[in-house]
């Protein structure tokens, strides 16, 4: 592979770059700088082959000028044995084109490179400072190692061992030899585990079956020793029995003995010891309740008759609610009659008689007016003060009236202004005054003739402009005036034409000046060279010919000689010719310059003689345009002078116009003026006023002014005097009106007086004393009313008091009280006699009832003592005896009897229990022969052979339950074969650790075996190629290298000039640099060996050399450039002539021309 | 009225599962104890049937098998089916012939265990039903080399028979052979059912007047009893027409994936075709939990990285089957080649070396040597169960070794690949 051109389309900082690296020549090193100062773009270059070959990153940092989506690389590449063009453009797929845009298959730009990827690229054909320093730096780590050193150096895997070494020890994470951790240790660990958990839940199918044997075992011996026991029990029982039955037995002889001993009585009933308890102390105390019952029935009679009753107050009790009544009325009485009557006298129906007229006025109640009468008085008062009003202002006004009417009767009307006909004339005359306009009609017309006088100048003074023109303003309006399109054609044409001649008149002056300038110049020259003009030789020429011609016919001497001379001539003017070559050639351009001037003068002529010409004729066109008469001077012969006077002239015609239309305006003014005096003069004459016919407009205006004053005064006066005189008439109406009305009232009133005891006053009254006379009889009525209501309310209570002393000597009377004392006295007494009789009454009759209780409760007793008496009888009848004592003492018997009964019951009970049920013959058999001492022995015997036995049943049954519990805990749970699942999924994983563990030493191993056999492939060549460069590059100070056996297999060792040799990793540090780069320059070699060759790329790698290193190793790059393309890029300037030193031909690229827009120029070294 | 019964076999109860997957303990959660958890639910299809009967053909438990607890656990189990009165029939396989835990345990009554004396056992009927005899025979030793047809008696005439025989029938790869007989001599026996067990994977062969079923096992273990597993569920109607139902119980399903990568794009749509592939295994089938193992295959430029990131697959698959659903991986393998391989491809050093591999060092002496010796000192250590994984003669030691070294290398220029190339 092999890159012939690189085209840094658009890619960092490169524009249209293009870098030529030629095609490769045959036989010479193809080694190329790239020089360029920092900055230039080395590493962007650098980084362009990488991305060409292998893409453009999806983040690539070239993309700063130019957007990823615009970013090209191109290049010819020799690929494949062939020279092809490939274009890189950054996309995620198919970002390969060829110049056709054609994509490509990515494995086309990649043919040569054998599966080598964009890193190992970039660490195979490529060094820079950075890696040659990391190489010696990789000497030094690998101590020498000379596998490792030559195999790094030929493909860049430096740590392919450490990498082997790291995977293994991945897999020694599983097991180490003799290592105690590990993951198969802690599963080894785990599963152990897991067996000692599943041992302690799980129980087998043998332990089982022992279980329950063991267990059927324990169950027989258990049921033997609860047979044993229950022996003894029972036993201990039984004699236990025995024991407790004596002492019993004894007791119930005793009893059955004092039993015998008593007498035999029936049995009562239970309840009779108490009943009969209760029925003698019944006895007893219904005995005294009866004593008890006589006394009181004796007291109460004895009381009842003690009691007796007033009849005759009884009798009356029932009028004691009404008596007390008429008493409190008596009472009331006695207090009010006298201030009643002292109030009736107090009321003042004397002083009103006496004010009203009448005291002597027996029924005063007859002075009373009705209530019909009393309203028409009142209406009659009420309206007699309007009427007599209306009466009184009637006659004022009247009065008031007739006095003005007699003022204005000394003025007397001038009936005659009046007349119909003569209101007309004026009214007519009035409107004619006001329909006459009433501004100055002068002013108007003064006005009006000024601005006549300023048109009329003007006029004249437009006219005076149109000179030379003279003539009447009228006769400018039959001049027919050119139309303005003719005069723009006028215009145009003339000032092209004049333009014409302007620029024809400066063109021949410039001709003239020119053509005598080359005039002189040819006479000049002329003078200068003769006259070696062409028609001058070819004057002589011809009569050179014409000699030879001669002479040829004559061929004698003569015609020799006129050849000779013409010939003679003819090579003189030849050799003036030769001599003025230059002055000949000049001469003839000058005198075609000249008449091409003169050709030029003669045609110029022509146009500015055309242009006047038809100047002229436009010129009089102008002067026609005006059609007028021959005889009228010509306005002008220009047309914008043209156009100017046509301007003034319409001037002077609007001047005409204006001057015409303000004497009209005069005209109508003076006609409106005096139409105005003709009309004012006819209303006049009509009015009958008396006027100067000639007078003028205001004076007939002021005249009739003053006629209509005169006629309006009289006018109203006349006016003013029948209004007067209607309202006198109007006034006497109404004051007869309110005549009639007074009237009216008067008769209404003295009819109304004498209807009523008034008129016994002799006369109509007066308003005033009927108004007076009505208050006070409203007074008299209600004093006779509260006089009357007073005398009633005495009488009825003088009738009051006549009923009490009546009805209080009646009851006295029927009580036999007599009637002394006073009425009250009286009826006190008679209260008090009733009152004495009602609380006798009702003490008998309380006494009554209690006798009646007593009496009842007596019947009672009796009978419960008639019960009592009957029970006794039966019980001294059930015992046969006759005394109640006797019933007690055989009721006491018949109980002890029974006691004793039930206590031997109770014992023979108690032996029943102890015995078990046995009969009491059996009981009393066994107390019988029992002997008490041996039975006791016995019982001691039995007692701790139970207790051992009750041991021995425990200690037997627990064992059995442990042994039914033990596999009773045998459940169907999951948790034993969960265990083993766990521990299967242990094993699995054990193994499949093992098979991995197994992969990684089986795979390492093989790398490791594959490793060597590399290194032996390759080491020899390598080794030779190795120690060649790395004496070329030290300059002869080191040998070569050599490989020598170490403790780890080879060792790379320098050897010195001298012979002697060093451990490669005890190198300095720059002979460590030149060591390594002599090893990657082998590997190149090695490379190139098998291969196709691939570009190699080295970065400014000289820093650190002196300039004969660099010399060295440029060699060595020159040397590779035989085999390969060899690309150096660089800063340093001196390098480049260094590198020309070593390697001639070389080829120097500039990148700083890269960026020129020109392109970029390969200097050869030639 | 028909008579309905279940037959399985092979339940190897309390038998672990056998794959990696169960190191994720939520997995262990959800389906370890597979082979009880499914015989649960064999014990609940008879209840939900009501069905008269279940039959057992051998191999209830492997015959290491020896916790009382897996007994106990049975018995519980057929006392749920005595009290709802259905009748047990089991017969002893190859690997609980010798089985202790079967006699030490007390069964209800209605379980009927035959011994190695073959017996018919008619069963209760009502009156006016067809008369069902039931035969069965347990052979005592783990090896039956002859067929056991012959021992069986006569079929009991009029009555409907039912044989139950654990046989490897005419012999089955994977299976010892255990009381070989062919299926036509069973179609000829006069036996209506032949309820067979041994053979792990189920097979139907109905004749004219006889059926024959292998029902397999209900619940597969590892990867190598893959694929779907059931019971049959058998009604023999009252015209002694016979209908058999296939019923997939069990809790988890092995299947292998084969997926070829040649055709992705990238990592991403290689992850994206696998998850895709698992998801429709998925669909497919009825268990509850599928466990899977993948292997990768075709030629992509991506196999070395394939090789290397094996453990990021299998964690990324994880992932989405855990959360897609009850999706878990056994293993992820590759036999992936690489694009570039194909090529022939000797350009740089690594391939030079990879060639220098597989032509000079693995056939060579010293190095099979060096792994001999590694793999002898490995076995030494490791746990006795396991001590046969490399092989149990020499041969069988050599060729896994030589599988060590091929995969073992390819993945090391993987690794190496990666350090070198990216």
């Amino acid at each position: 592979m092999r890159i012939n051109r690189l085209d840094l389309t658009r890619y960092g900082k490169f524009t249209d770059g293009v870098l030529d690296f030629g095609f490769r020549s045959i036989g010479t090193p193809d080694l190329h700088i790239i020089y360029g100062p920092n900055e230039a773009g080395k590493s962007t270059t650098f980084d362009a082959i990488v991305d060409l070959i292998f893409g453009i990153g999806t983040s690539s940092r070239y993309g700063f000028l130019h957007p990823y989506q615009t970013m090209r690389i191109g290049a010819d590449i020799n690929v494949g044995g062939k020279n092809r063009e490939f274009v890189r453009i950054k996309r995620p797929q198919n970002s390969l084109l060829d110049d056709q845009e054609r994509v490509q298959p990515e494995i086309d730009i990649k043919a040569d490179l054998g599966g080598i990827d964009r890193d190992a690229f970039a660490t195979m054909f490529s060094l820079d400072d950075e890696s040659l320093e990391k190489g010696g730096e990789g000497i030094l780590a690998s101590k020498g190692n000379l596998g490792e050193l030559l195999f790094a150096a030929s493909a860049g895997l430096a740590d392919l061992s450490r990498q082997l070494t790291v995977i293994r020890s991945d897999a020694d994470t599983f097991y180490k030899y003799r290592a105690r951790s590990g993951a198969l240790a802690e599963l080894k660990g785990r599963l152990s585990d897991l067996k000692q958990q599943r041992e302690a839940l799980d129980l087998q199918a043998s332990e089982f079956s022992r279980l329950v044997v063991e267990r059927d075992r324990l169950a027989g011996l258990y049921e033997e020793a609860i047979g044993a026991r229950a022996g003894t029990q029972r036993r201990i029982e039984e004699v236990k029995c025995v024991l407790n039955a004596l002492p019993v037995m004894l007791r119930r002889g005793a009893l059955k003995d004092r039993l015998a001993g008593l007498d035999t009585v029936p049995q009562p009933p239970e309840t009779w010891r108490q009943e009969l308890h209760e029925l003698r102390r019944s006895e007893v105390e219904l005995r005294v309740k009866l004593q008890d019952h006589s006394a009181s029935l004796a007291l109460l009679e004895t009381e009842i008759a003690d009691i007796s009753i007033d009849p005759a107050a009884l009798a009356i009790a029932s009028q004691v609610e009404d008596l007390s009544e008429l008493r409190a009325r008596y009472v009331t009485a006695e207090k009010d009659i006298p201030k009643l009557t002292a109030r009736a006298s107090e009321l003042s129906i004397g002083s009103i008689l006496a004010q009203l007229g009448r005291p002597g006025e027996t029924a005063p109640a007859h002075l009373l007016l009705d209530a019909v009468t009393i309203g028409s008085l009142r209406s009659l008062i009420g309206s007699k003060s309007g009427v007599d009003a209306k009466y009184s202002a009637a006659r004022d006004e009247l009065l008031r009236a007739e006095r003005a009417l007699a003022n204005q009767e000394g003025v007397e009307a001038d009936h005659a202004l009046t007349s119909a006909e003569r209101v007309r004339a004026i009214e007519t005359l009035q409107a004619v005054i006001k329909a006459v306009p009433k501004s100055d009609q002068d002013i108007v017309l003064r006005s009006l003739a000024r601005r006549g006088d300023g048109a009329r100048a003007s006029l004249t003074e437009t006219l005076r402009t149109l000179t030379p023109w003279h003539g009447e303003v009228e006769a400018l309006l039959s001049l027919v005036p050119p139309t303005g399109a003719r005069i723009e054609s006028w215009k145009k044409s003339y000032s092209t034409l004049d333009d014409q001649q302007r620029i024809s008149r400066a063109e021949l002056q410039r001709l003239e000046l020119e053509a005598a300038r080359l005039e002189a110049e040819i006479t000049t020259l002329r003078a200068q060279a003769g006259n070696i003009e062409e028609q001058a030789a070819a004057v002589i020429r011809a009569e050179r010919d014409q000699a030879w011609a001669l002479h040829r016919q004559a061929m004698d001497n003569a015609s020799a000689d006129v050849f000779e001379m013409a010939m003679r001539r003819h090579d003189n003017l030849m050799s003036q010719r030769l001599m003025h070559f230059a002055d000949i050639g000049r001469l003839s351009q000058l005198n075609q310059r000249l008449a091409v001037v003169a050709a030029d003068i003669r045609s110029q002529e022509k146009i500015f003689a055309d242009a006047r010409s038809e100047l002229d004729v436009l010129r009089s066109e102008v002067r026609q345009g005006l059609a007028q008469s021959e005889s009228d001077p010509a306005v002008t012969e220009n047309p914008w002078e043209m156009e100017e006077w046509l301007r003034r002239r319409e001037a002077a015609l609007r001047a005409r116009d204006d001057l015409a239309e303000i004497e009209r305006e005069i005209g109508d003014v003076r006609d409106q003026i005096e139409k105005s005096r003709r009309s004012i003069v006819q209303a006049l004459t009509g009015a009958k006023i008396v006027i100067d016919r000639d007078a003028d407009v205001s004076e007939l205006l002021s005249i009739a002014e003053t006629a209509l004053n005169a006629f309006h005064a009289s006018a109203n006066t006349a006016a003013q005097i029948d209004r007067l005189r209607n309202d006198i008439i109007e006034r006497k109406h109404i004051l007869e009106a309110a005549d009639e009305a007074s009237k009216t009232w008067l008769s209404q009133w003295s009819a109304l007086c004498a209807g009523c005891w008034l008129r016994d006053l002799g006369h109509s009254p007066g308003v005033g004393a009927v108004t007076e006379i009505l208050t006070l009889l409203e007074r008299l009525a209600s004093a006779l009313d509260a006089r009357e209501s007073l005398f009633d309310r005495i009488q009825k209570m003088e009738k009051d008091k006549d009923s009490f002393e009546e009805r209080v000597l009646q009851l006295s009377a029927s009580l036999d009280l007599g009637s002394e004392g006073s009425p009250i006295a009286l009826c006190q007494a008679i209260f008090e006699r009733i009152k004495t009789v009602g609380l006798d009454a009702e003490r008998d009759q309380k006494l009554k009832g209690q006798l009646e209780g007593v009496r009842h409760d007596e019947l009672a007793l009796r009978a419960t003592q008639g019960l009592l008496m009957a029970r006794m009888r039966e019980m001294m009848d059930f015992f046969g005896v006759s005394s109640f004592e006797a019933v007690e003492a055989s009721i006491d018997l018949a109980y002890r009897r029974r006691d004793l009964e039930n206590s031997i019951l109770e014992a023979e009970r108690e032996l029943f229990e102890m015995t078990a049920g046995s009969p009491m013959v059996e009981i009393e058999a066994l107390t019988a022969s029992a002997d008490r001492s041996a039975l006791g022995n016995e019982l001691a015997k039995l007692m701790p052979l139970l207790d051992d036995q009750d041991i021995r049943c425990r200690d037997v049954f627990h064992s059995r339950s442990k042994a039914q519990d033990a596999l009773d805990a045998v459940g169907g749970d999951a948790r034993v074969a969960s265990i083993e699942e766990q521990r299967r999924t242990v094993l699995i994983d054990v193994e499949e650790s093992a098979r991995r563990y197994m992969e990684i030493r089986a795979g390492v191993a093989a790398a490791e075996h594959a490793l060597a056999i590399y290194r032996d492939r390759h080491r020899s060549g390598m080794m030779a190629r190795a120690s060649d460069a790395f004496r070329t590059i030290s300059r002869g100070a080191y040998q070569g290298v050599a490989a020598q056996p170490g403790k780890d297999g080879d060792v790379l060792i320098a050897i010195s000039a001298a012979g002697g040799s060093k451990a490669a990793n005890e190198l300095s540090k720059g002979a460590r640099f030149q060591l390594y780069l002599a090893l990657r320059v082998a590997g190149y070699h090695e490379f190139v060996a098998n291969r196709t060759s691939i570009p190699f790329i080295a970065d400014d790698i000289m820093e650190t050399f002196d300039d004969f290193r660099a010399e060295e190793a440029f060699r060595l790059f020159s040397e590779m450039g035989l085999h390969g393309q060899v690309i150096y890029l660089t800063h340093h300037r001196h390098l480049t002539d260094i590198a020309r030193k070593v390697c001639p031909n070389v080829r120097v690229h500039n990148l700083e021309d890269l960026s020129r827009p020109m392109g970029f120029q390969v200097v050869a070294a030639e | 009225m028909a008579y309905r019964f279940v037959h399985t076999a092979d339940i190897h109860l309390d038998s672990p599962l056998r794959t990696l997957a169960l190191r994720n303990p939520e997995l262990s959660d959800l389906i370890g104890l597979a082979t009880r958890r499914t015989f649960i639910r064999i014990v609940d299809l008879c209840l939900e049937e009501q069905v008269d009967a279940l039959l057992l053909a051998g191999d209830l438990y492997d015959g290491e098998q020896t916790s009382m607890k897996t007994a106990r656990f049975l018995a519980e189990q057929l006392r749920r089916l005595d009290e709802a009165g259905i009748q047990t029939f089991i017969i002893r396989g190859n690997h609980d012939a010798l089985s202790k835990i079967t006699s030490e345990l007390v069964m209800p009554e209605s379980v009927k265990i035959f011994g190695s004396e073959a017996e018919a056992v008619a069963v209760q009927r009502s009156a006016g039903q067809f008369p069902v005899v039931i035969h069965g025979l347990s052979f005592a030793k783990p090896h039956a080399p002859h067929s056991l047809l012959r021992h069986y008696p006569m079929p009991v005439p009029d009555a409907v028979n039912i044989g139950i025989m654990h046989t490897s029938l005419g012999g089955t790869e994977g299976h010892d052979r255990y009381a070989p007989c062919n299926v036509a001599d069973l179609h000829q026996s006069g036996f209506r059912y032949w309820a067979l067990g041994h053979i792990h994977k189920r097979s139907v062969a109905e004749g004219a007047a006889s059926t024959v079923v292998m029902p397999g096992m209900p619940q597969g273990r590892d990867i190598n009893e893959d694929g779907p597993k059931s019971v049959s569920l058998v009604t023999i109607r009252d015209d002694r027409s016979l209908i058999v139902e296939e019923r997939c119980i069990n809790v988890a399903q092995f299947e292998r994936l084969f997926i070829d990568v040649s055709d992705v794009a990238d990592w991403k749509a290689m992850i994206g075709k696998v998850s895709g592939g698992l998801e429709r295994l998925r669909s497919t089938i009825p268990a509850d939990h599928l466990v899977a193992r993948i292997q990768l295959h075709g030629s992509h430029e991506m196999a070395w990285r394939i090789r290397r990131d094996l453990d990021l697959i299998r964690t990324e698959l994880e992932t989405r089957g855990s959360a897609s659903g009850n999706i878990w991986i056994d293993k992820v393998q590759t036999s992936c080649i690489g694009a570039e391989d194909t090529e022939g491809n000797t350009g740089s050093a690594l391939s030079e070396l990879t060639s220098i591999i597989n032509a000079d060092v693995l056939e060579s002496a010293p190095y099979q040597q060096e792994i001999a010796a590694i793999a002898d000192e490995l076995r030494g250590q490791l746990p006795a169960e396991l001590r046969n994984i490399f092989g149990t003669d020499e041969a069988a030691f050599r060729d896994v070794l030589a599988g060590f070294a091929q995969e073992g290398s390819a993945n090391i220029v993987a690794l190496l690949r990666n350090t070198q190339g990216e």
